[in-house]
């Protein structure tokens, strides 16, 4: 089989694919045939190195995907053998099959494809934690989402406007702003020639929003911190444009009583039972077409730089998806 | 094989389904130099909406014998089989075709030039790619780096390929210091664009009447924009200090655009024309006197595909592209004549 290996850190070069038997399932393990794997930014951030990621070489990159159950190990009880799965938060999904953990993998239900599952599992179960643990999104609020045309930008916007909440979005181009107007975001700012958090405080009367919710870090934090009303939450969860330094906390108190959080993803899905009551959230939503999961490039492994370089570019407005040929 | 046959026109487009999905005869190799192609992606393109109309028919369906057919003429996928002339090429390649089957004997093909000649055009004037496989010449076949997937690109194969091809004519003669416009932000004009930004250094000024379509050439590349609004002329003439462009690429081609598109062209300067609609009317005295030039563009050569896919592969340029599985062609069909698909809609066996 064909798997992508990351065999030293640095640039997109550095993906290669290389042959590899199929792997044998461990004692509670699961052997998958990999549908489609998704690619994120946090795939970028390990294949960088740096320490606060804390990759080991070599590694096959990819966190999240769909495929198929193809051999279960001892033990495991829970999936069988042409059973349709999916995961998050397990390394190893650029390849064609991988073995996982039995606790890594979820059901996807009848009627919902691979590919769309694979695309949503990261970004969807991201968005879930945010809206609803992270601070708990209601009816009425006003929320600031960057880059909303992005992946998990998209999937967020897509379910505050379902709690009820209004959305402010960010994006940085006019297809993308195109993109964003068919979720339904009514005010939508390109961050690239205005200034967006004086635009929020015009959209806001002047009061700022409830809950700026930043994936961006280094280029939107200070602003983001600006767009906030008086004791009003700050959820940085990303850093596309750059890590953000270190910071004065004094400025929470001066910019408002602010609160601030760093959450990573892999504590909201730790349990099990939290991990696939979240998943099924996630699986209605999309049966019931009530979030809809825009899939920009799929590239085979052979592309995994392709899709690193075009995620990094910037340029891609929607879901970026490696699907193993056959 | 299950494919998408056309049984009947439908002159008003207004029928539910206009294509059936259904069991056909395995397409199969009868000649020394043919290559079968599993199908990973076809492009559905608005001149399938025309064919669908019967507007090819004065051309392709001369004897009115050419229903039932399968079409479907922007095909790329992976090789099935190959004839036993044919090397270099094994089952799993990763291959887009080139559209345009010519017997490669004529002078215009030694010439690489075929798209003229006799040839034929599957997916117009025979059976194409709406279907699991289709059988091809070896002559047709360019090779697809391993990092691109076929139903990313196969819209290249005709769209792509025209948009390449007069953006290539262009930029070979540009340097720094001129100016190109291209009149036409749509789904031809945003490839080639992104093209002329690829390939030349020189202003690129984008003139249309949509602001939408002047965003996304933005996004693509465009250095100035211009609203097509009626003093588009004047604009451009300002932005290249009263002289004009040094190219101007046609994507429109109707509606007065032609008229336009040589007031914006500088003495020396050429006129690319690729889409139609009405006549270019120009005198032979303004010819002679300002030795412009006017040049056509048809689709595109082998070559020009195999360099378009090196900038694809490159990611300098990019389609977006929705998918829809074969078997929903006739979903995709409607969308695109609704005006419903963002990009380009690729049907997937």
């Amino acid at each position: 089989m064909d798997k992508v290996v990351l065999t030293q850190f640095g640039g997109p070069e550095n993906l290669v694919v290389q042959s590899a038997p199929i792997p044998a399932p461990a004692a509670g393990h699961v052997v998958v045939k990999i549908a489609a794997a998704g690619v994120n930014f946090l795939d970028i951030y390990q294949r960088s190195g740096a320490p606060a990621y804390g990759m080991t070489l070599p590694y096959t990159p990819g966190l999240e995907g769909a495929g198929v159950v193809h051999e279960v190990g001892e033990g495991v009880t829970q999936f069988s053998p042409g059973d349709r799965v999916a995961w998050t938060a397990a390394l190893g999904s650029y390849a064609q099959y991988a073995s996982f953990e039995q606790n890594k993998l979820v059901l996807i239900p009848e009627g919902l494809d691979l590919k769309t599952v694979a695309a949503a599992m990261l970004q969807t179960l991201t968005a879930h934690y945010l809206i609803n643990s992270s601070y708990v999104v209601k009816p009425g609020d006003v929320v600031l989402v960057h880059a909303a045309a992005g992946g998990t930008g998209s999937v967020l916007s897509q379910m505050i406007l379902a709690k009820g909440a209004t959305v402010i979005a960010t994006t940085s181009s006019q297809e993308k702003a195109e993109l964003i107007s068919k979720l339904g975001v009514k005010h939508i700012i390109r961050y690239d020639e205005v200034d967006f958090a004086q635009e929020v405080r015009k959209i806001t009367d002047g009061r700022g929003v409830d809950v700026v919710y930043d994936g961006v870090g280094l280029k939107t934090f200070d602003k983001s911190l600006e767009s906030i009303k008086t004791r009003g939450m700050m959820v940085l969860f990303g850093a596309a444009s750059g890590a953000v330094p270190p910071f004065e906390l004094q400025r929470l108190n001066s910019s408002g009583s602010l609160t601030i959080t760093r959450p990573t993803l892999m504590h909201f899905v730790a349990q099990r039972e939290e991990y696939v009551a979240r998943s099924q959230d996630i699986f209605n939503l999309l049966l019931a077409n009530k979030l809809s999961i825009r899939i920009d490039s799929s590239y085979p492994l052979e592309g995994a730089r392709q899709a690193h370089e075009r995620l990094a570019s910037g340029k891609s407005a929607g879901k970026l998806i490696l699907e193993p040929v056959f | 094989m299950k494919a998408q046959v056309l049984h009947q026109y439908d002159e008003a487009l207004t029928a539910s389904n206009w294509v059936t999905y259904e069991d056909v005869a395995d397409p199969k190799i009868t000649h020394p130099t043919d290559v079968l192609v599993k199908i990973g992606g076809a492009g559905v393109c608005r001149t399938d909406l025309h064919v669908i109309e019967g507007q090819w028919r004065s051309r392709m369906d001369t004897d009115g014998k050419l229903l039932p057919y399968i079409m479907g003429h922007e095909n790329a996928g992976w090789v099935e089989e190959v004839g036993s002339a044919v090397t270099g090429l094994k089952k799993g390649d990763p291959v887009i075709l080139h559209p345009r089957l010519s017997s490669g004997t004529e002078i215009e093909h030694r010439r690489g030039e075929d798209m003229h000649g006799t040839g034929t055009f599957p997916g117009v004037s025979e059976n194409g790619g709406y279907a699991e496989a289709l059988v091809t010449s070896v002559r047709n076949i360019v090779a697809l780096p391993k990092s691109l997937a076929p139903k990313s690109v196969a819209a290249y194969a005709d769209a792509g390929l025209t948009a390449y091809h007069v953006a290539k004519k262009a930029s070979r003669t540009l340097l720094p210091g001129q100016y190109v416009v291209a009149i036409g932000a749509g789904g031809l004009g945003h490839i080639g664009i992104q093209c002329l930004k690829a390939m030349c250094a020189a202003e690129i000024i984008v003139v249309d009447k949509s602001d939408m379509a002047l965003g996304l050439a933005k996004d693509s590349g465009a250095d100035h924009l211009v609203k097509a609004d009626g003093n588009e002329v004047e604009a451009v003439m300002q932005l290249t200090k009263g002289f004009g462009a040094e190219a101007v690429i046609d994507f429109v081609g109707e509606r007065g655009s032609t008229k336009k598109g040589l007031a914006m062209t500088r003495s020396l300067g050429n006129y690319y024309i690729v889409g139609y609609g009405e006549d270019i009317q120009i005198s032979a005295l303004d010819m002679v006197t300002t030795e412009r030039n006017i040049i056509g563009n048809l689709v595109g050569t082998w070559a020009d595909l195999n360099e378009l896919m090196s900038l694809a592969d490159r990611g300098l340029v990019h389609l977006a592209t929705v998918e829809y599985a074969l078997k929903d062609a006739n979903q995709a069909l409607q969308d695109l004549n609704a005006g419903k698909v963002k990009g380009r809609a690729i049907l997937v066996p």
